[in-house]
């Protein structure tokens, strides 16, 4: 059920406007560049106002180049931005391992994958074997991202707020810091190609 | 199809089963099937080349040349990379609704801006 009111009118039609100033905007994937794939996530902490649940972004680079991307609410409450942030990394970690699974039949075999989280406790949180009372009803993601760091398939790094490209997906930006993701996301105008 | 692919020394793809791969010394062909449409690339010419006459003498098909438009996306190809854009979608989204005059904006949504649920409002579904 869906009642539009006029606030997401409004929003609708802001991005309309967007849309038209960004219509010959495209995503830019050069040649001959490393294959390394690299991936980055982070979340809002109770963003939807309505259910307080948070919203998972993440995005896989291979190389500079975009390959992959999602900004998704997630299916449960979350009690704090570690939380969040940990249910965003499972979910980012689930993601680069399909496209590791992917690209091996291509001939590219990865291992270590960088998971950048700009949390600091979501990291301890996937190094250490501890169960932490607070952590118990998020047992299963925290246990499924853990295991994979150990196995070696991924490995969770530390990223500053400044270099956290995943902010395009969870947090509304001004125009300067916006531009910059983009221009880190490879997403460039079409005048700009050549 | 996915037979014929299997007997011309193809692999299938382990998690996307319509990937097909074969791979020659260094070189290796990549064919995506996507319904009825597929697209191939290839790091070398010759294999390009006789992937299109295989295919063109088992079935019955037409060889578009270089890839520029595929599942909505517009793509250009130059020689330092690949371009990939929704220009056409946007344009037709924007002529529907009659938008196309309107002012632009930079970002997708303002700072503190924050979407609550109207209820006042009567449910539309």
């Amino acid at each position: 059920m869906f009642s539009v009111c006029l606030c997401s009118r409004y929003q609708a039609k802001r991005i309309l406007k967007y849309l038209k100033g960004t219509t010959n905007v495209g995503l830019w994937y050069p040649s001959k560049v490393s294959l390394n794939l690299v991936c980055y996530s982070d979340s809002d902490f109770a963003g939807c106002k309505l259910v307080r649940k948070s919203t998972s972004g993440a995005y896989h680079l291979l190389g500079s180049s975009l390959i992959s991307w999602h900004s998704k609410k997630q299916a449960c409450v979350a009690l704090s931005t570690k939380e969040a942030d940990c249910i965003a990394a499972g979910s980012c970690g689930a993601q680069s391992l399909w496209i590791k699974k992917q690209l091996s039949d291509c001939g590219l075999i990865l291992y270590k994958i960088p998971l950048l989280c700009d949390n600091t406790s979501a990291i301890n949180l996937t190094k250490n074997s501890m169960q932490h009372s607070s952590t118990k009803h998020i047992e299963i993601r925290h246990h499924f991202i853990r295991d994979h760091v150990n196995n070696g398939d991924c490995i969770i790094q530390f990223v500053a707020s400044e270099k956290q490209i995943a902010y395009l997906f969870t947090k509304p930006l001004n125009k300067e810091r916006f531009n910059f993701l983009w221009n880190e996301l490879g997403i460039i105008d079409f005048k700009c190609v050549n | 199809m996915s037979n014929f692919f299997l007997s011309q020394g193809y692999e299938r793809g382990k998690t996307d089963k319509t990937l097909f791969i074969k791979k020659a010394c260094k070189d290796i062909i990549l064919v995506q099937v996507y319904v009825k449409d597929i697209i191939f690339g290839s790091t070398n010419k010759n294999l390009y080349e006789q992937f299109v006459t295989v295919m063109q003498g088992e079935f019955e098909m037409s060889m578009m040349g270089e890839l520029n438009f595929f599942l909505g996306l517009q793509i250009k190809q130059f020689n330092n990379g690949t371009f990939l854009s929704q220009a056409k979608y946007s344009r037709e989204l924007l002529k529907k609704f009659e938008m196309e005059n309107y002012k632009e904006d930079a970002t997708p949504i303002a700072i503190g801006c924050y979407l609550d649920a109207n209820e006042k409002g009567i449910s539309v579904e």
